[in-house]
């Protein structure tokens, strides 16, 4: 890296694959279209055109095979539970996954009944979680942005070898 | 009117809010084919039921959309450990009731005799108990996910 330094011409960047790849990623994290209550109207906010995901590169995708990011956006159901699952399982690697809400985090103010499943990450990994009921755009945004840093600071390339 | 024709059924007028008639659970198809051929009861809005404890209740709410009147009858039917509640069905006359008495059989357990599919409308198939008795108990996993936090 040293001997390069000062170099090369002014119009070309020196950075490592890892961290190319990884920023690639991180700004084309295309989401799921998948919404099973009333987060998902605050989703759909998020995604229109005053949140405006589109600058993060997050764009939605109506099909789990052409997505990256998978958002619990509302109250999972046991019967729906199995059918996410299956949806999950579509997705291809690498994939995330981020709980919207408490119903998907833990079950929220339905938690005591009797068909509520009490939080996602009993049958998905949930890397973020986002609290709130639901919660506001700025925050669902917060929670793509730590996704970006986590993604950011994986080594993907290491992990697939 | 719907008394003079049926002396079995009772009339319950509360201070407060709209009366209802209480309906022996075998005289049930009966009083319904009456009221939807002769009083043109021609919709039912809903059939429910309620636990209350010593007995299960049936509630009928029944719609005359010419006429703008509505009506609601109830069946009793006492709980007995040993046997399963059961009413006749009254999707014959109505076909609306067809789901609705599904939906009772599954949160409730009561059984409609004569019922042409009557299994779970709502509820996964393999589902044990029902959810909306008095006496439910969660089970503690249901395919292979845990019911508590
Ligand atoms: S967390 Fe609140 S807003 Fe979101 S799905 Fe649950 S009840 Fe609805």
């Amino acid at each position: 890296m040293i001997t390069l330094h000062n170099q090369l011409p002014e119009f070309v960047l020196t950075t490592k694959v890892d961290d190319l790849l990884n920023w690639c990623r991180k700004s084309s994290v295309w989401y799921m279209l998948f919404a099973t209550a009333c987060c998902g109207i605050e989703l759909m906010q998020t995604g229109g055109p005053r949140c405006d995901w589109d600058r993060f590169g997050a764009v939605p995708r109506a099909t789990p095979r052409q997505s990256d990011l998978m958002i619990i956006a509302g109250t999972i159901t046991y019967k729906m539970a199995i059918r996410t699952r299956r949806l999950y399982d579509q997705m291809p690697d690498p994939k995330y996954v981020i709980a919207m809400g408490s119903c998907a985090n833990c079950g929220g103010l339905f938690q005591h009944s009797y068909s509520v499943l009490k939080g996602i990450d009993k049958v998905l990994p949930v890397d973020v979680y986002v609290p709130g009921c639901p919660p506001r755009p700025e925050a669902l945004t917060d929670g793509l942005i730590k996704l970006q840093e986590k993604m950011q600071s994986e080594k993907f390339l290491r992990k697939n070898a | 009117m719907l008394k003079e024709h049926f002396i079995f059924i009772e009339e319950t007028k509360p201070e407060k809010g709209d009366g209802w008639f209480t309906v022996p659970a075998d005289k049930i198809q009966e009083v319904c084919r009456y009221l939807k051929s002769e009083l043109k009861f021609n919709v039912l809005s809903c059939l429910t039921g309620t636990d209350k404890g010593e007995f299960f209740e049936v509630v009928y709410h029944l719609f005359a959309s010419e006429k703008k009147e509505a009506l609601v009858l109830k069946v009793k039917i006492t709980r007995d450990v040993s046997e399963v509640p059961s009413v006749p069905t009254v999707s014959d006359v109505w076909a609306a009731a067809n789901w609705m008495e599904r939906e009772t059989f599954e949160l409730l357990g009561i059984e409609f005799k004569g019922h042409p599919e009557l299994k779970n409308l709502l509820l996964p198939e393999d589902w044990v108990g029902q959810p909306l008795r008095k006496d439910y108990k969660e089970q503690p996993e249901y395919a292979g996910m845990t019911t508590t936090r």
